[in-house]
């Protein structure tokens, strides 16, 4: 059997050892305050986690003869799922994690599998896709921690709006902070510019 | 390790019941004195907490308006779930201590295939709930048949209602089984549920276990160790009339039954069993939204807490206020100008 | 290999627990301790601010100092437990909702999972019963019979360092919206236990800076931001120039500290200095405009918001007492108050209860249609959408809703004003006649059952924006539907906090969709006397069919 026929055949068992991996990761944490439970209590984190991983692995693996992944697809996919996790105080070496998470088990799975005939360019190939899918993540995970941060930005300058954006008179009144942020900060003269 | 707690206690309050039934004058103990002493407590405790809480004002209205406030006349007022007379206050109380009204919104978050995050209604906790208080509200009258001689009107009517089929010539009561049912989902909830675990106490989970002992108790007693009914309502009706005396061989499952009731009437005003008292009392639910129609007074209301005066603030930002045009009570004296009021330390009142 | 790699880091990935993810704690939840790290919690309040609320309310806010959050020295009194002790004693005696809401919970859990905090971030100590037990276990401790004698089987723990930083983490981690309350069966309300930990903790010294600052700014100059007289008169009169830039109207009216007028106008100060509260500002204006209304606005009581309210109820009190007192001063006979939550909530629910009655002022009667607010009888103060609504029900605005076709709206119900006061369907009523597109967010997550913008209370501060996020999601999760069925792309609200708060949620998860205040689409669709044909809004946005 070769590798994408396998990884393909295997769709669902993959997956769901994937998706309670990474569940898993808030578990082994070493404090171990938490440990898998099965039934799920719903919610946007679990739900958010679930769904991404089950449609990316689709879009990489879903048939033997699966075309080269859309890469702007699968970073779409992912966008909402990394979005939760650059607020989730994980670190940012962890938000990419996951992905490496596959490859182990895979590896184990494909350890299971008795015909399976893989090619060293086979493995190859998939470990290249997925140090990709890692990258994109990388700069996703980057850009929502970009935005956090653009997000207080323009809260600050908001929340000041008549002494940052409107040269108003009264702009020596405003705090230190406000002021410097106004500095480094050009100016907008409109609120949608800001944005 | 917080369920077994509760259990061990349970089960050794069984184990002390059946003990002390074989000792002598433990009967009487089990059947005469305790019942008393369990029955004073409760009542004392329950009176003691209510006037207790009494006894706090309620200083601001504060009720949780869950439906449209009555504003003007073609927007319609939801009158049961946030009500503005006492007739609406009465109904809205009537709907929560009733129906568990606030236990019907249940929802649950979940999550669809579609895929979205829903919260969707959820009615378990609010059906068991009702049909827990219900069956024991319904088994509590059920047993005045045993207090009251002659037996009281309402008793054979319910009996009647109740009792859905009979095996030889015992007849059984469904709210025996409610009960005992809707205390075991109660109870699988919390051992089930991984959050629910987590917050629950021995507190939680010993008043179920009890309940459930007290109700398998009776039911053991009616259905499998039969017990000398005749002198078990001599008993019950002489406990009544201040004369109680226990004659003739009454059973020892009889003064376990008895014992564990003991234990919760006196458990009862010490433990969050009060909500029976204080679900009526709750000031977000028996007050009527009507504060900006009717003036609530606060009896401990400090009027010694002024504001920042008006004087007080002209007077630190006068120049600057006459300058842009701003109204003063007080025109700025004409005299050379102080220097940069604005810039001087604010000027402080005290609360005395 | 990568594997190994990637088991070390995730040993380092979430320090936080969550029941969310279908994890289940494995110890008890007195044994996990609450670690502040940056970002999960508030700044202190600076020594200089705390030294000031000590002089106007002596006792009330504890020993003026330096220290750190983080630290394990949190230079508290040396008799800070006994302090505390005495802190909930008296506390007891004064409020009945607080013995209640101590003895009668069964923790049902019913209210678990309504809290946007415990959805958000997962952490079980955010489940309200939860957030309640951190305080009952100690009134169980020293108050109770049950808990002098059993201890820890009753689940009490006495009052320790380690129970204190669980209240400060846990009591701002609340905003105090009351969604658990609508499903207790008891009505127990969280916010309730809040308010009382957080005057707890501000009796040892224990505040933050981004409600005690506002809170003294306040107090002194009559808004948050500090603005001093002159500035806040000056801010309010640009606006005036943009007004007349979008419609070509001059308006007029504007005015200030006048006495004799027949309203006072009340807002949230930030409608005059922030974006987009300003917009509902302008909206304001026009309305007052074209009926005519004889209103001025004070500066000395230029900020309808209270942070009192998330200090102590004495704070709010004096906050909130220039109201009345600007009202009597300038011989107005009835109050008007602009879009704001938490304002409304004290006034609503404690504003003359505290400061009335208010037997200077006459019952509202709106002078344009003669209606009579008897829901205001005695706190004679009248919301600004109650207001609108009459108006727009007698025909007295003149409305082109197409003005607002290139919005898609819906409607944020704050919590303050949706469960604290019973408004929900005047703005509604208002919405639906000015504009065309108008979607209502999915059922549970508005109205009564409202989800919180995630940031109320004075957490609306920036060094805490990723747990903020995290509080909003449900809201934005809601959001997020009605923008991909609808294209929904405005979401108004009747709330300062929310203005500048959801705009950063929806910044960061909804990046398509703005916030305004309902009164801004008013002003956008309202035809003015002598006005220029509209070719933008009034934020400079073209309207649909002029954006060539």
């Amino acid at each position: 059997m070769q590798l994408a026929q396998f990884l393909a055949e295997n769709k669902g068992e993959i997956q769901d050892h994937w998706i309670s991996r990474v569940l898993d990761s808030y578990a082994e944490d070493a404090a171990a305050i938490f440990k898998r439970e099965q039934d799920r209590f719903a919610n946007p984190v679990g739900y958010s986690t679930r769904q991404t991983l089950t449609t990316v692995y689709s879009l990489l693996f879903d048939r033997p003869d699966q075309p080269e992944p859309d890469l702007q697809q699968l970073r779409a996919e992912m966008e909402t799922f990394i979005k939760i996790r650059a607020v989730q105080t994980f670190t940012p070496a962890s938000a990419v994690a996951f992905i490496y998470d596959l490859k182990a088990v895979v590896r184990e799975a494909a350890a299971k599998q008795r015909d399976l005939a893989a090619t060293t360019a086979d493995w190859e190939h998939f470990h290249d896709t997925l140090d990709q899918l890692a990258l994109i993540v990388f700069d996703l995970y980057v850009a929502c921690r970009e935005r956090l941060f653009q997000t207080k930005i323009n809260e600050i300058k908001s929340m000041n709006y008549m002494h940052t954006q409107h040269g108003c008179s009264a702009a020596g009144q405003v705090d230190k902070t406000t002021q410097l942020m106004a500095d480094v900060q050009p100016l907008h003269t409109h609120s949608n510019e800001a944005r | 390790m917080r369920v077994l707690k509760a259990f061990i206690a349970v089960v050794a309050l069984v184990l002390v019941a059946l003990l002390v039934a074989q000792v002598p004058g433990g009967q009487s103990l089990l059947g005469i004195v305790l019942p008393y002493l369990a029955f004073a407590i409760f009542l004392g405790g329950f009176i003691y907490k209510v006037v207790d809480w009494a006894k706090s004002p309620v200083p601001f209205r504060i009720p949780t308006t869950c439906g449209q406030e009555s504003s003007l006349p073609f927007i319609k007022q939801n009158k049961l779930d946030c009500p503005t007379t006492k007739t609406q206050v009465v109904g809205r109380m009537l709907l929560e201590v009733l129906l568990f009204r606030s236990l019907f919104r249940n929802t649950k978050a979940s999550i669809h295939d579609g895929p979205q995050l829903a919260y969707g209604s959820n009615k378990w906790l609010w059906l068991f709930g009702l049909l827990f208080h219900y069956s024991f509200l319904v088994i509590v009258l059920r047993h005045m048949r045993l207090f009251t001689d002659p037996i009281a009107g309402f008793v054979a009517p319910l009996e009647f209602v109740d009792g859905f089929l009979e095996v030889g010539a015992t007849t059984i009561y469904q709210s025996s089984f409610i009960l005992l049912a809707a205390v075991t989902f109660l109870f699988l909830r919390r051992v089930v549920r991984p959050y629910l675990r987590y917050l629950s106490l021995p507190a939680d989970y010993f008043p179920l276990m009890l309940i459930f002992a007290i109700g398998a108790t009776g039911l053991l007693m009616r259905h499998v160790f039969r017990v000398d009914i005749v002198s078990v309502k001599e008993l019950t009706v002489g406990l009544v009339t201040f004369s109680p005396a226990i004659n003739g061989q009454i059973g020892a499952i009889f003064f376990v039954h008895v014992f564990l009731v003991c234990v919760l009437l006196a458990y009862f005003p010490f433990s969050k069993l009060m909500h029976l008292g204080g679900v009526f009392m709750s000031p977000t639910r028996n007050m009527a939204n009507n504060s900006r129609m009717v003036r609530h007074e606060n009896p401990w209301n400090d009027p010694n807490i002024k504001p920042h005066s008006y004087e007080a603030y002209e007077d630190e930002f006068r120049e600057f206020m006459v300058e842009s045009g701003l109204p003063v009570d007080k025109q700025p004296e004409p005299a050379p100008a102080e220097p940069e009021a604005g810039q001087a330390a604010p000027e402080e009142e005290s609360k005395a | 290999m990568a594997d190994t790699k990637a088991a070390e880091m995730k040993v380092k990935v979430v320090k936080e627990p969550s029941l969310m993810t279908g994890s289940v704690p494995t110890r008890d939840w007195w044994d996990v301790e609450a670690i502040f790290k940056p970002g999960n919690y508030c700044y202190p309040a600076k020594k200089s601010i705390v030294e000031y609320h000590g002089k106007n309310l002596p006792g009330l806010f504890g020993e003026p100092r330096d220290w750190e959050v983080e630290s394990d020295d949190w230079v508290l009194p040396d008799n800070w437990k006994e302090i505390i002790i005495n802190g909930i004693k008296e506390r007891l005696d004064k409020f009945r909702s607080l013995k209640i809401f101590m003895d009668c919970c069964v923790r049902c859990g019913a209210c678990a999972d309504k809290c946007h905090f415990f959805l958000g971030t997962g952490d079980p100590k955010n489940m309200p019963v939860m957030r309640a037990e951190l305080f009952r276990s100690v009134y169980r401790n020293d108050f109770t019979t049950a808990g002098r004698i059993l201890g820890e089987i009753a689940g009490a723990r006495p009052m320790t360092f380690k129970v204190l930083k669980e209240w400060f983490m846990y009591f701002y981690q609340c905003t105090e919206c009351r969604r658990c309350s609508v499903f207790c069966p008891y009505g127990i309300d969280t916010a309730e236990v809040t308010m009382m930990g957080r005057e707890l903790l501000h009796l040892v010294g224990v505040g933050t800076n981004w409600i005690l600052e506002p809170a003294a700014n306040s107090n002194r100059t009559g808004n948050h931001l500090g603005l001093q007289p002159h500035t806040f008169k000056e801010n309010a009169e640009f606006l005036i120039d943009d007004i007349e830039e979008a419609t070509g109207v001059r308006l007029e009216s504007l005015n200030f500290n006048r006495k004799g007028a027949e309203v006072l106008f009340i807002i949230p100060s930030a409608d005059v200095f922030a974006d987009p509260g300003i917009f509902t500002f302008m909206g304001y204006l026009l309305i007052f405009e074209q009926i005519g209304l004889d209103y001025t606005i004070s500066t000395y009581s230029s900020e309808g918001g209270n942070f009192g309210l998330f200090t102590n109820n004495e704070l709010m009190k004096k906050l909130n007492a220039k109201m009345y007192a600007e009202a009597k001063r300038l011989g107005v006979k009835w109050i008007l108050g602009g879009e704001c939550g938490h304002m409304w909530r004290v006034i609503h629910q404690y504003m003359n209860t505290m400061n009335g009655p208010a037997d200077f002022l006459e019952v509202p009667r709106s002078p344009i249609t003669g209606t009579v607010f008897e829901n205001a009888a005695a706190t004679k103060m009248v919301h600004i959408s109650e207001f609108t609504a009459d108006l727009i029900h007698h025909n007295k605005l003149k409305i082109d809703k197409s003005r607002n076709d290139h919005r898609t709206v819906t409607f944020h119900d704050s919590c303050n004003t949706a469960r604290g006061m019973g408004l929900l369907d005047e703005p509604r009523y208002i919405l639906k006649n000015v504009c065309n597109n108008f979607y209502e967010m999915p059922e549970n997550t508005t109205r009564d059952k409202t989800f919180c913008c995630g940031s109320g209370t004075g957490l609306n501060t920036g060094e805490i924006m990723d747990l903020r996020m995290r509080a909003g999601l449900p809201r934005a999760n809601a959001v997020r539907y009605v923008a991909d069925r609808h294209g929904v792309d405005m979401l108004s609200c009747v709330c300062a906090i929310d203005r500048a708060t959801l705009l950063a949620l929806n910044q960061y998860w909804n990046p398509e969709v703005e916030v305004c205040g309902v009164s801004e689409l008013v002003g956008n669709a309202l035809v003015m006397e002598g006005e220029k044909e509209r070719e933008t809004d009034l934020r400079f946005t073209p309207l649909a069919g002029m954006e060539g």
